[in-house]
């Protein structure tokens, strides 16, 4: 028997609607299951972190409390380094050490003719004021002075010559 | 016979009406992908923040505790050796008795001493100088001077006046001592700690080279008998 179809033809929707519809529904049913799956993902993911994070908080109190019972030790540290800085500031400062030991260093090699009458030494000038009973010892003393490589200037602040005394020499060193 | 009519005069047309279960269902799945990604996203960002802060809290506490673990046994000398070379109050009487002792040591004599007034550094040490005179032999003297380097607490040598008298030299000498307040507080448990740098190490190693005071201890006495002062 032959199908007969009694509906009029333009109630139904012409084939590329269908087509179009079947598509969006089909499409709708891949997003469907992406969101599904991206949702799972997300709740997944979400839990896990969860757990890590509780796990971190977890260890860092343990370890704070470690840390805790390490007071004593760290405020040691931060005192310790408190005092380095300082130290290390107070190191950093000029001091006439340094010309002291060039001095001495200059002294030892002075002929026994030759005493120091005064000096004034700081870390930055020296002035030294000898006497040298003959002009070999002066000689000597002036070549030992420019022998020193402590002061870069070395200026000769006074000279005079008394016959009791001998030769006194006044002399500049400055940095 | 039913009648249909194929008049459309509807607000969506018949034919179109196929399409309104397939475009409702997309736009409700484009809203939820909207929302849930929205959400979801914003979730995860903030959650991978907090891990990510979780996480490096967890490094630094545990740097921080093995850094004060492998120290421990150390640092108690070394924060003795650097207090005693930068003390927290006013060392002009240990550095006096360092100078004694060192005079004594170099069969000198020091006298004139005087104690100046304090200059507090701003950011720096606080510093107070010592004026004092020693005679001797030149070659004394100047060793004398120079070993002013070597003992605790830090002293930095600003002025020497030498003078011969009879064959005596007399050095005037202005020794500038120091000293700072020490910290007050701890940093935060979760900030880092640095170790000691090997420039602080060495610089350990030096300060534990100087000649450090020597403090008296007073024992007390054990207890004894009294006597009894009406007894003959």
């Amino acid at each position: 028997m032959p199908a007969i179809n009694l509906l009029p033809t333009d109630l139904s929707p012409k084939s590329s609607i269908a087509k179009a519809s079947q598509i969006i529904k089909n499409a709708s049913i891949v997003g469907l299951v992406l969101v599904i799956v991206s949702a799972v993902g997300i709740i997944a993911f979400l839990v896990i972190t969860s757990f890590q994070i509780r796990n971190s908080n977890i260890q860092q109190d343990q370890l704070k409390a470690g840390i805790k019972s390490l007071e004593q030790t760290e405020q040691r540290l931060v005192l310790t380094k408190d005092r380095l800085k300082y130290a290390s500031e107070v190191l950093g400062k000029e001091t006439a050490v340094g010309a002291i030991e060039d001095l001495d260093l200059l002294f030892s090699t002075l002929p026994e003719e030759v005493e120091i009458r005064e000096a004034q030494v700081a870390a930055a000038k020296t002035e030294i004021s000898i006497v040298a009973k003959s002009s070999s010892g002066l000689t000597k003393t002036l070549a030992s002075l420019l022998a020193t490589d402590y002061y870069e200037n070395i200026k000769l602040t006074s000279f005079a010559f008394n016959i009791n005394a001998g030769y006194i020499v006044s002399v500049s060193l400055s940095k | 016979m039913a009648i249909i009519s194929s008049k459309d005069t509807a607000f969506i047309p018949q034919k179109m009406k196929v399409m309104l279960l397939p475009l409702g269902l997309l736009s409700a799945m484009v809203i939820l992908v909207i929302v849930i990604f929205k959400v979801g996203i914003g979730r995860i960002s903030t959650q991978r923040v907090e891990f990510q802060k979780a996480t490096k809290n967890e490094t630094i506490l545990s740097q921080k505790q093995q850094v004060l673990q492998t120290i421990e046994s150390n640092i108690l000398s070394y924060a003795d050796t650097a207090i005693i070379a930068m003390p927290d109050k006013n060392p002009s009487l240990v550095a006096l008795s360092q100078l004694k002792n060192l005079a004594e040591k170099s069969a000198l004599n020091i006298g004139s001493i005087e104690i100046g007034g304090e200059t507090k550094g701003k950011s720096g040490p606080s510093k107070t100088t010592i004026s004092f005179e020693v005679e001797g032999t030149l070659s004394q003297v100047l060793n004398y001077l120079i070993s002013t380097e070597s003992f605790a607490p830090l002293s930095v040598i600003d002025r020497v006046e030498i003078a011969q008298a009879g064959g005596v030299i007399r050095a005037s000498v202005d020794l500038a001592v120091f000293w700072a307040p020490l910290p007050t507080k701890l940093p935060a448990i979760s900030e880092p700690v640095q170790e000691l740098s090997a420039g602080e190490t060495g610089l350990i190693t030096e300060l534990s080279g100087l000649e450090q005071p020597l403090f008296t201890q007073i024992l007390p006495a054990a207890p004894s008998a009294r006597i009894d002062p009406f007894a003959y």
